[in-house]
């Protein structure tokens, strides 16, 4: 049996969530990199302690 | 106060609306281009067809995802993009969510906002799709020669063969990828004026920092490049697989992708 577009479709679908999701994390600190040479340790160390009250404040961009 | 660990997920919302309708785009096109495209040239000639069909594919599904890319661009950088980026972005505030996203560089921006660096986007993109799925395929044909043509399911495989050619195209198209990010967010500092000066904008800074630095600017979040898309390449081959085998078993008989 041959697998026509319905199948592909819902199989890519599904690749797309999974990966999407699971690997966002990993995306997120090369994009942070590229744009302006975050490392993977700043990076997952800003998650937990950056933050300056005028994010919370004026962030109603 | 602490931004926390959500914020490595910013965005995911229009990561995953833009990834998920564009992943089922894209194998629907890749699978119909690629069974026209091997019943009409010679053998010889398969693996570009691979690569052409993963570049077209990748050009048609890229009109969904792309203005989705972009809002996930810039959730990416967090609550604090200047902090996130080491200051190479100047605002110190970001969207509070996807949707504000959306609507505000629509808004302020329009379309030409939404679909910032499409250009370099695309080539980044086209060119990663090609090779990755060239590579691949042959791949695939390799292994399935080496056990002498029989076919054996096995989502392991699928998980190292898509890791090792989503790494290699990774690194392969790397340049095209740091031209891109500098496009696609540059509108954050307010600059926004036509894509084709955005563009050139910059092309000549990139041009100038390979001037400065050497070619290795080019090569700039190569490692990190490649180790976030080997993983999801691994994980898309891995669960597209699956999930055709899972439809229907008698698929691992037939040998059909």
């Amino acid at each position: 049996m041959e697998t026509g577009p319905e199948q592909h479709a819902w199989a890519g679908g599904a690749a797309g969530l999974v990966a999407g999701f699971l690997l966002y994390p990993a995306e997120t600190i090369s994009m942070r990199y590229k744009v302006g040479g975050q490392s993977v340790l700043k990076n997952l160390v800003s998650a937990f302690t950056f933050v300056g009250e005028e994010v919370y404040s004026t962030n109603k961009r | 106060m602490t931004e926390g660990p959500l914020a490595l997920w910013s965005g995911v919302g229009a990561g995953l609306i833009g990834t998920i309708p564009s992943t089922a785009i894209y194998f629907v096109c890749y699978e119909s281009m690629k069974g026209v495209g091997e019943r009409n040239v010679s053998p010889s000639y398969v693996p570009l067809v691979h690569m052409t069909a993963g570049g077209l594919s990748e050009m048609i599904s890229s009109v969904v995802y792309l203005p989705c890319e972009v809002v996930k661009a810039r959730m990416m950088l967090g609550k604090n993009p200047h902090k996130a980026t080491n200051g190479a972005i100047s605002t110190r505030t970001n969207y509070p969510n996807s949707l504000v996203a959306l609507y505000t560089i629509a808004k302020t921006e329009g379309a030409r906002g939404l679909y910032a660096g499409y250009g370099p986007c695309l080539v980044t993109d086209m060119s990663f799709r090609g090779l990755q799925f060239m590579l691949y395929e042959a791949g695939k044909k390799k292994l399935i020669e080496s056990r002498g043509g029989v076919i054996q399911e096995s989502s392991i495989e699928d998980l190292a063969l898509g890791a090792v050619t989503g790494a290699v195209a990774a690194f392969v198209t790397n340049p095209f990828d740091v031209l891109t990010v500098r496009v696609m967010t540059r509108g954050m500092d307010g600059a926004v004026s036509s894509r084709a000066i955005e563009t050139r904008l910059a092309v000549s800074k990139l041009l100038a920092a390979v001037r400065r630095d050497g070619l290795r600017v080019l090569l700039d979040g190569a490692f990190y490049r490649c180790a976030a898309l080997a993983p999801h390449s691994a994980v898309t081959f891995a669960v597209f697989e699956w999930v055709l085998r899972a439809w229907d078993p008698n698929l691992k008989n037939t040998g059909d992708f």
